[in-house]
């Protein structure tokens, strides 16, 4: 969808206030795949990614009559997801461990990383429509690995190392969302990172491709299953 | 540089976020130090792992499904209550004059200036103002036997609502200086707010007496002024004001609706294509139909299309 043009947004946002559901459903039309994509990675689930979802709109549509243009309204959603991931997470930890057994496959350190997927709703390990089968598994047997060293991350740091990577956002975007200095998404993003090329040291160390290397360590054919 | 610091900065680095000199310190401790460049080796290891391993695009049918259950929470949602815009909000709304936004300090020096004007002002009314020709709004309502008090009009200086109910009080210069109260039905008072609409270079005044005039669409005289206005004024704040002054007639004026129809495919606004889609939305009319049709696939704006296309399919159920 084309960026709507900020004039036309601040309109919306008129209308929405005063309880124009249409240009609400605009306003999240331009937004809402990236909070939906950010719950998902956090929650490797379908199902509660569209609770997170509705959550932050649900949210957004009872406060924006608060909303005061003190920051970009893309920001301001981010903000909103950003609690209600962090709202689930911190339930989440706090609920006992499920007894869904771990999913079987080539990661032996999947570990939680893969109870949801034993929920039957979003596997790790599902390749994007169209993408190279090969590739695909790959880039899955290492999604499911850095899940798993991200894990025992606080939720918070695990929001901002999504949000640097999945969504690429700049540490300066990220501490505005999260309403913290840019010196702190920072020592997050540095703890992830050393914990992620502790976890991984077989692939990340001696200097040729992770990708490949993880690859070439399997029985061929492997990966297409 | 210790290689703690190293470490952080590489990271920085990788991320495009490093300044250049900073750059420089790094690559010379680098030449130095093998741990740390085994760092650097393992970090751009690692980035090209999870730029693999980045989630997958959400797939259209999850975000489909997850916005009808939204909408269907939406719609049991109460609506937020309704605030009124201020007329200074209406005129320096964001999406018509952006470039009458007032700091503070200039805000306080338009107050200070609007109360020593204050002070200045009720004195012209009240005959106080010392010119022989002043007069009283009392006296120029009594005085039956002057219709063209407001004939030889030059300026309207001040609208304001009358001291009764449902009347007006125009401020006037004519070669003499005058005000007159009444209702807008008036045929004076009305004849002085329809020049001020076409003639008065005062937004605010304009916007007054788009509102003044709002109860008197069923006059032609005050809904040409309005249907002028609508396509012609320089302010979107006015033009929004005068189509919602005309909504009442959208059903039975088809001259109405077609400066509804042209404010929706020509105004520059975003807003006051809206505002003439509400309009026209309150009282779809088959004459409007092909061009909210080409609306709907062809503005744009998402949500003039799609409430273009509302409209359209409400009037095809409508047919049926």
């Amino acid at each position: 969808m084309p960026p709507v043009d900020p004039q036309d947004e601040r309109e919306l946002i008129a209308r929405a206030r005063d309880g124009d559901r249409t240009a609400f459903e605009v306003i999240v039309r331009g937004h809402d795949r990236a909070v939906i994509r950010l719950a998902r990675s956090l929650t490797r689930s379908d199902s509660e990614a569209q609770d997170i979802y509705q959550e932050t709109f649900l949210r957004m549509f009872r406060t924006i009559g608060s909303f005061r243009h003190d920051c970009s309204l893309a920001t301001w959603i981010h903000r909103i997801a950003a609690n209600a991931c962090l709202d689930h997470l911190r339930r989440e930890e706090a609920r006992p461990e499920d007894p869904w057994p771990a999913a079987t496959g080539a990661a032996g350190a999947s570990g939680g990383a893969d109870r949801s997927a034993g929920r039957g709703s979003f596997d790790a390990r599902d390749p994007a429509p169209g993408a190279d089968p090969e590739r695909a598994a790959a880039g899955s047997e290492i999604r499911v690995r850095i899940e798993a060293a991200l894990k025992d991350l606080p939720p918070r740091e695990r929001i901002v190392f999504r949000l640097r990577h999945d969504d690429g956002m700049r540490c300066a975007a990220i501490a505005d969302i999260l309403e913290t200095s840019e010196e702190t998404v920072r020592n997050c993003l540095y703890r992830a990172h050393t914990r992620l090329r502790s976890a991984l040291a077989d692939l990340v160390g001696g200097g040729a491709d992770p990708v490949r290397r993880l690859r070439q360590g399997r029985p061929a054919g492997e990966w297409a299953r | 540089m210790t290689c703690d610091t190293t470490r952080e900065r590489i990271l920085k680095d990788l991320d495009g976020e490093l300044a250049a000199t900073d750059g420089a310190e790094i690559q010379e401790h680098l030449r130095g130090c093998a741990a740390c460049a085994a760092v650097l080796d393992q970090e751009q290891a690692l980035r090209r792992l999870v730029l693999e391993a980045r989630t997958p695009e959400v797939s259209e049918e999850l975000l489909q499904h997850a916005r009808t259950l939204l909408s269907e929470a939406i719609a049991r949602e109460p609506l937020p209550v309704r605030q009124r815009t201020s007329l200074w909000g209406r005129l320096t709304a964001t999406w018509q004059l952006p470039g009458l936004r007032l700091s503070p300090a200039a805000a306080l020096a338009l107050l200070v200036f609007g109360i020593a004007i204050g002070g200045v002002i009720p004195r012209i009314g009240s005959g106080e103002w010392g010119g022989p020709g002043s007069e009283t709004p009392e006296a120029a309502a009594a005085n039956s036997t002057d219709p063209s008090g407001a004939a030889d009009t030059v300026a309207v200086r001040d609208l304001a609502a009358g001291p009764k109910a449902g009347t007006v009080r125009v401020a006037y210069d004519t070669l003499r200086r005058g005000a007159l109260t009444g209702p807008p039905a008036d045929p004076r008072i009305r004849r002085l707010l329809v020049d001020t609409l076409r003639d008065n270079p005062n937004d605010g005044l304009r916007l007054e007496a788009i509102e003044a005039l709002g109860g008197q669409v069923n006059e032609a005289e005050a809904r040409e002024a309005l249907l002028r206005a609508v396509l012609e004024d320089h302010n979107a704040g006015a033009r929004l004001a005068a189509i919602e002054a005309l909504t009442a007639r959208a059903d039975d004026d088809g001259a109405v609706r077609r400066a509804m129809l042209e404010a929706l495919q020509r105004d520059a606004n975003p807003g006051v294509r809206v505002r003439a889609i509400d309009a026209l939305a309150a009282a779809p009319h088959p004459d409007v139909i092909p061009a909210l049709r080409r609306l709907a696939r062809e503005d744009r704006n998402e949500y003039v299309r799609i409430r273009a296309a509302s409209l359209v399919s409400e009037a095809a159920g409508g047919d049926r």
